[in-house]
């Protein structure tokens, strides 16, 4: 059982290039700069600046232990190992639960006139639970081949953009306290890389950083770039773009001679979404298979009590949104910044005390 | 029972198709036929009493641009925008979609009661598009949406074009729904739209069989609003004054009197504008603009004629010069920031703007610096 769950999480590195672009961006790009321009006016893009570098910087730790052969090998005392993926294990499920409300949300009211959330969780839910299930290795391929797709619509959509934008809408820079109160009441939309932590680098990758790096770079780029898109183009009106994704891509050029043309984005949108959830899904099966042994079984009950928690106990955006705002994102700060750093450091530790010892 | 890998996706195949199969049929489709495509929409009445009228293309009827009987008109009433949807949905029959909703118009006296719930749920809800542009009608949109107009388009359609072909001249001031909220949260926070006006085309129609009651249309005028409603009616020569100050022109004519006391008209081929901000209730917009007379340069007993000189120069200046003022100080006079001046100053020197926003339109100097540039 072991060897079996060590397969499943051994990645190459572009792959784990592509999963750590998708895990991050894709979420940062639908409701959250609305939140923020609700939160500190202009300066949301500040904000995301600011949050982007942290998430960044924790990447370099993740990267790190996955280097090391992922958390579940790593050489660090048992009691932090477990303490590490238990938290892992729960901040990836709390987090299932948040992502998976904005799908059905977004689903709900891009591809269904009704916007019924239990017609989309019952498409959506076996597709996690399935990709879950196959775990690390399958998602980070699934990853790699739609990382292209997803380029592909985000080109188009810049070619064929026709925005009118103000580009110093973004001034004046006035950063104030507001960026970082905004920064730290959306901690559940940062810090994506945790599960990441659970993946093994399948080759030797003392020169393999170069996917990585273009990776970080992406991300920096796109998500910033994107806020900063939003702010010359709905300036404070960002605030009531409530798919923010949505709104910019929509293939102006094309859309003003053949209507509303928002299928590509959609898609590809949904796409990234279901990888990010059977990531954090695949997650939460692999820490749980850590202490059980048994991991697929895991990912499709995760899966099916993430879509039941959506429909039952959140059932809209707004509660979602009120709860995961509230004294819980504490939780995320420990599991994606924390967890991480810690880790590291135990790895770090030990390595030095084993080296004194030789 | 244990499958060999090889042997897993053939179980897998059948297993989705079902799984989509049951999943398609879970949702209430609505076939194309039974959809309602609203081309235009305008809002009357007041936000609590709304009335929605929609023109719709009926696709069994096989709509086209051609107007005609392709297209209906459908009118609901409802105390909210989704009620009124509904209704309409109810009272035609088909189910209403504003995918293809690219006008939406309001009336005057619906604007000055306040569109701001009606706006917000549209832009939040993504009913339309963002790219849908906003038009004022001076009395009944409803009903400016039913005329019967000379060229035999439908008004929607006609709309559109008339907005996106005249979109680069003076005078026309199109406003998308997009650039409504960007405007909107600026600091002065005023918006404008244009606003149409149909003319009543006793002799001049265009298609013989509907000479006695046909309608052109014009977009002369602009309505500026502020961030409670409607504010101020701008006349043709303001309108062109807004024009100057805040789009990109590259097409148009400018009047002008020639050394020999007639008429010339220089053509404008390209202008932009840019609001500098030269101290704290100081703003400079400068218009820099490249035109050429309408007439050929020729020569006529030994004299030049076609060319722009200095005087005809110094007249399109003046005359770009006192269109912006006039536009400037009708909004200022209703407390109307259209050209978003605080905005600037704001972008420039910080929070200082921000405090004293109540006095920073009052106190504003703005000054205009035309260069003319002949080709």
């Amino acid at each position: 059982m072991k060897g079996e769950v060590k397969a499943s999480t051994r990645v190459y590195p572009s792959q784990l290039a592509a999963l750590a672009f998708i895990a991050s961006v894709t979420f940062k790009v639908l409701m959250l700069p609305r939140y923020f321009a609700g939160e500190c006016g202009r300066q949301f893009w500040a904000a995301m600046a600011l949050m982007i570098a942290l998430d960044i910087a924790t990447f370099a730790f993740v990267y790190k232990i996955a280097r090391a052969g992922g958390l579940r090998s790593l050489d660090v005392p048992l009691a932090v190992k477990n303490a590490a993926i238990l938290l892992a294990v729960t901040g990836s499920a709390f987090k299932a639960v948040l992502f998976c409300s904005e799908t059905v949300a977004y689903a709900a009211t891009t591809l269904f006139d009704e916007g019924l959330w239990r017609l989309v969780l019952a498409g959506l839910i076996p597709a996690l639970a399935y990709i879950a299930y196959k775990g690390y290795n399958v998602i980070a391929r699934v990853a790699q081949i739609s990382v292209w797709l997803i380029g592909t619509v985000v080109v188009l959509n810049i070619l064929l953009a026709d925005l009118h934008g103000d580009p110093d809408a973004v001034l004046p820079i006035l950063p104030d306290a507001g960026v970082a109160a905004a920064g730290d009441k959306y901690l559940f939309w940062f810090g994506d890389f945790t599960p990441l932590m659970f993946c093994s680098i399948a080759v030797d990758v003392r020169r393999k950083h170069v996917p990585v790096l273009i990776s970080l770079a992406f991300i920096a780029i796109f998500t910033v770039g994107f806020t900063i898109a939003l702010a010359c183009v709905f300036g404070g009106g960002t605030t009531y773009a409530s798919f923010a994704f949505a709104k910019l891509s929509v293939f102006n050029k094309l859309s003003k001679l053949l209507g509303a043309l928002d299928f590509p984005v959609v898609s590809a949108w949904l796409l990234m979404a279901t990888i990010k959830l059977s990531l954090l899904l695949a997650a939460v099966a692999e820490g749980i298979g850590h202490f059980t042994g048994r991991r697929g079984g895991v990912a499709v009950i995760a899966a099916v009590v993430v879509g039941v928690v959506c429909k039952l106990a959140v059932g809209n955006i707004g509660a979602a949104h009120d709860f995961f705002t509230g004294g819980a994102r504490y939780l995320a700060a420990v599991t994606e910044y924390v967890v991480p750093m810690a880790v590291y450091a135990a790895w770090e530790l030990s390595r030095r005390k084993r080296r004194a010892a030789a | 029972m244990k499958l060999k890998p090889s042997a897993r996706k053939w179980v897998i195949i059948p297993l989705l198709f079902i799984l989509f199969a049951v999943l398609g049929n879970l949702s209430s489709g609505i076939n194309l036929l039974d959809r309602a495509i609203v081309v235009g929409v305008a809002f009357d009445g007041k936000p609590g009493d709304l009335t929605m009228t929609a023109q719709i293309v009926v696709p069994q009827n096989g709509g086209t641009a051609s107007g005609g009987d392709k297209f209906a008109v459908f009118q609901s009433k409802g105390a909210t925008v989704a009620e009124a949807v509904e209704n309409l949905s109810l009272g035609s029959g088909l189910r209403a979609s504003f995918a293809h909703t690219d006008v939406i118009l309001f009336g005057v006296d619906f604007l000055k009661a306040g569109p701001g719930d009606v706006l917000e749920y549209i832009f939040k809800s993504d009913l339309v598009r963002d790219t849908a542009l906003l038009v004022a009608a001076p009395t009944d949109a409803g009903e400016l949406l039913k005329t019967k107009l000379t060229v035999g388009e439908a008004v929607s359609y006609h709309l559109i074009e008339m907005l996106q072909s005249n979109r680069d001249e003076a005078g026309q001031n199109p406003m998308t729904l997009q650039r409504y909220y960007f405007d909107w949260f600026t600091l002065g926070g005023a918006c404008y739209m244009p606003l149409v006006t149909a003319i009543e085309e006793k002799d001049g129609s265009i298609t013989p069989d509907s000479a006695d009651d046909a309608y052109r249309l014009e977009l002369t005028d602009t309505v500026v609003l502020s961030r409670e409603g409607y504010a101020l009616r701008l006349g043709a020569e303001e309108s062109k004054g807004l024009s100057y100050a805040t789009k990109r022109i590259n097409s148009g004519t400018i009047p002008y009197e020639k050394e020999d006391g007639t008429r010339g008209d220089a053509i404008i081929l390209d202008m932009h504008s840019d609001f500098r901000a030269k101290g704290e209730r100081s703003v400079t917009l400068d218009v820099t603009v490249m035109c050429r007379p309408a007439e050929k340069p020729h020569s006529e007993g030994g004299k030049q004629v076609g060319v722009l000189g200095e005087d005809a120069v110094a007249q399109i200046a003046r005359a770009i010069e006192e269109q912006v003022i006039a536009c400037f100080e009708a909004c200022r006079a209703e407390d109307c920031d259209v050209f978003g001046l605080s905005e600037a100053l704001y972008r420039r020197y910080g929070t200082p703007i921000r405090r004293d926003i109540d006095d920073v339109l009052r106190e504003i100097e703005l000054t205009v610096d035309v260069h003319v540039f002949t080709k």
